[in-house]
């Protein structure tokens, strides 16, 4: 049975605020389990709790309830740290650096050094592709270069846990398949992944599982999969051009048709009408590019739990 | 002891490329190359007068440096969020403080080594020869280090709890006060007619003695300073300011980062 990368038990976070010592409540009785190996996407709008979360978990920010322990350890205590590599939202370096240099220097306070350290650094930054720049300061670098950076540092221990709080953030579509990649192949290798994003696909795409937080509250957590509504609300089917008459045998059934560069396209209210009228293209000569369920994505599944719990639409949460 | 270094090293190399440390080291620098030509106007007297302004220009810049790297040296890390990689690491916040604290008590002593060679020199052109620059002379300027140690450990302390405009109003505040008692200490505490001997008991418990640990008079007017007393000096200054970075690693560290 795998090990808990992440145990976290009632964990919550309320900041006092102003002189009054307001009362904000960042985050309420959060309970969950990361296994080790796992790819775990975090999702949840701006201010949900999700960063106080992973701050409470790098040590930057003290819990006001609760424990968490990684690999065992209590979060109290920097040696747990020693398993984490931590990529903060929109991170910073010291801009008098150059990349090499900010590698350096945080592998030494990883215990790392010497001939070891240099070659570790130089081999992550050509991996996130960095290496064009080790001649600039961080200061010249555009924000894209400084999340390749903030990943590279994250990797330099070569930690069994990473924390990554927006780790596409400020990204191009390239740099997102990239890092995306990048994180693929550390699950392979063994690493536990603890992400937070606002882009849901990426979630979609690479996550074992899902927990989504509102308000400081979990409100879903589980088996991507389990989270989803797989309900098929609709079959298009995309063909070559047909003969009038076929096309309007085949489309009494359909929702929509319309044209399209290749030929047309049909829309079905659902899979067992779309099999009837592929049965019947396909006898008519007629030829099938593709048949697309239309399922609900996360982003919708996240919306609509929004709207249920909140009671209303929420603007923020199909970010993305 | 690694990390400890590795913070201090990279806090030097941040404050050797902080430009208001040159605009105050420079302005610095020139007050005692003009010491030469302010010395002349005076009959006699001229060796003591280019020591005078160079240890005097030596503290005012220096404690101007220690307040306002200090107040930068936390602020800036939390401003700019470049601590958040440092704090995720098994580093304690202890060693956070006290490492950046190292890195700045160098940055001044680099400064103070600067001021003397420079002081040095300007008495060197003036009477060739370097009678002046004897023990007194550089237990000085040691000490000095030790007097800007207080200064930037109080902008350190301040730091951890409020702005770094209030820090460094705090800081010249307290240090000021520490100035000023030490001239009145003796006097408030044996003088009868002085009342509220508690208030002053406690005002010189906590209060830096900021003119113990000035020995300038020694090397101008050539008084005696056994090395016991240089030594006590230093000892209270660099326990004075450990008390205080003690104090502010302890409010760092209960302290959220975010």
């Amino acid at each position: 049975m795998p090990q808990d990368a992440l145990l976290i038990e009632n964990l919550g976070k309320t900041y006092r605020l102003g002189v009054r010592a307001r009362q904000v409540h960042a985050l309420l009785g959060l309970d969950l389990r990361v296994e080790e190996g796992a790819i775990y996407g975090f999702v949840g709008p701006n201010g949900a709790g999700k960063s106080t979360t992973i701050k409470i978990l790098v040590g930057l920010v003290r819990p006001t309830t609760g424990t968490a322990h990684i690999l065992g350890k209590p979060i109290s205590h920097p040696a747990a740290r020693k398993a984490v590599g931590y990529l903060p939202e929109n991170p910073s370096f010291p801009d008098f650096l150059r990349p090499m240099e900010v590698m350096r220097f945080l592998g030494k306070l990883s215990g790392l050094s010497g001939a070891d350290l240099d070659r570790q650094a130089a081999a992550l930054l050509e991996r996130v592709g960095l290496s064009h720049a080790l001649d600039l300061t961080t200061r010249k670098f555009s924000k894209g270069m400084v999340q390749r950076l903030g990943l590279a540092q994250a990797l330099l221990h070569d930690p069994p846990l990473l924390i990554l709080d927006e780790p596409m953030s400020g990204l191009d579509p390239i740099g997102r398949k990239e890092v995306r990649e990048v994180i693929v192949d550390l699950a392979r290798q063994g690493k536990t992944i603890f992400f937070s994003t606002h882009i849901l696909p990426d979630v979609e795409s690479i996550c074992d599982r899902v927990g989504m937080l509102l308000r400081g509250r979990l409100v879903r957590e589980g088996a991507l999969q389990a989270l989803l509504d797989g309900t098929v609300r609709s079959v298009e089917i995309r063909c070559a051009e047909l003969p009038a008459p076929v096309l309007e045998a085949v489309g009494k059934t359909a929702l929509a048709v319309r044209r399209t560069p290749e030929g047309h396209s049909l829309v079905f209210p659902g899979t067992e009408q779309a099999n009837a009228a592929a049965t019947r293209l396909l006898s008519a000569g007629g030829r099938i590019f593709s048949m697309q369920p239309d399922r609900e994505s996360l982003e919708e599944t996240f919306v609509r739990l929004a709207a249920q719990i909140e009671g209303g639409p929420l603007r923020e949460a199909a970010a993305g | 002891m690694r990390k400890l270094l590795a913070i201090a090293g990279n806090t030097v190399r941040e404050a050797l490329r902080e430009r208001l440390l040159y605009n105050l080291l420079v302005f610095a620098l020139l007050l005692v190359l003009g010491s030469l030509t302010i010395s002349k106007l005076t009959l006699g007297e001229q060796s003591r007068i280019i020591t005078n302004i160079g240890t005097g220009a030596t503290q005012l810049f220096g404690t101007l440096i220690a307040v306002f790297l200090g107040v930068g040296l936390l602020t800036r890390e939390l401003d700019r969020r470049t601590c958040y990689p440092v704090l995720a690491r098994p580093v304690s916040r202890a060693a956070f403080v006290v490492g950046k604290y190292l890195g700045l008590l160098a940055t001044l002593a680099l400064n103070v080594a600067l001021m003397a060679v420079a002081t040095a020199a300007m008495l060197f052109l003036y009477r060739s020869d370097v009678g002046w620059v004897g023990p007194q002379f550089l237990g000085t300027f040691a000490l000095m280090v030790a007097q800007l140690a207080v200064c930037g450990a109080f902008a350190v302390l301040f730091t951890t709890f409020s702005t770094a405009t209030l820090a460094a109003i705090f800081s010249l505040a307290l240090v000021g006060a520490g100035w000023l008692f030490s001239e009145v200490r003796t006097f408030w505490l044996e003088a009868d007619q002085v009342g509220l001997k508690t208030v002053v008991r406690l005002l010189d418990f906590l209060l830096p003695n900021m003119g113990l640990l000035d020995m300038k008079e020694a090397v101008l007017y050539g008084d005696p300073v056994t090395l016991g007393s240089f030594l006590g000096r230093l000892l209270y200054g660099t326990a004075y300011s450990a008390t205080v970075v003690a104090l502010a690693a302890l409010v760092f560290s209960r302290r959220d980062v975010r």
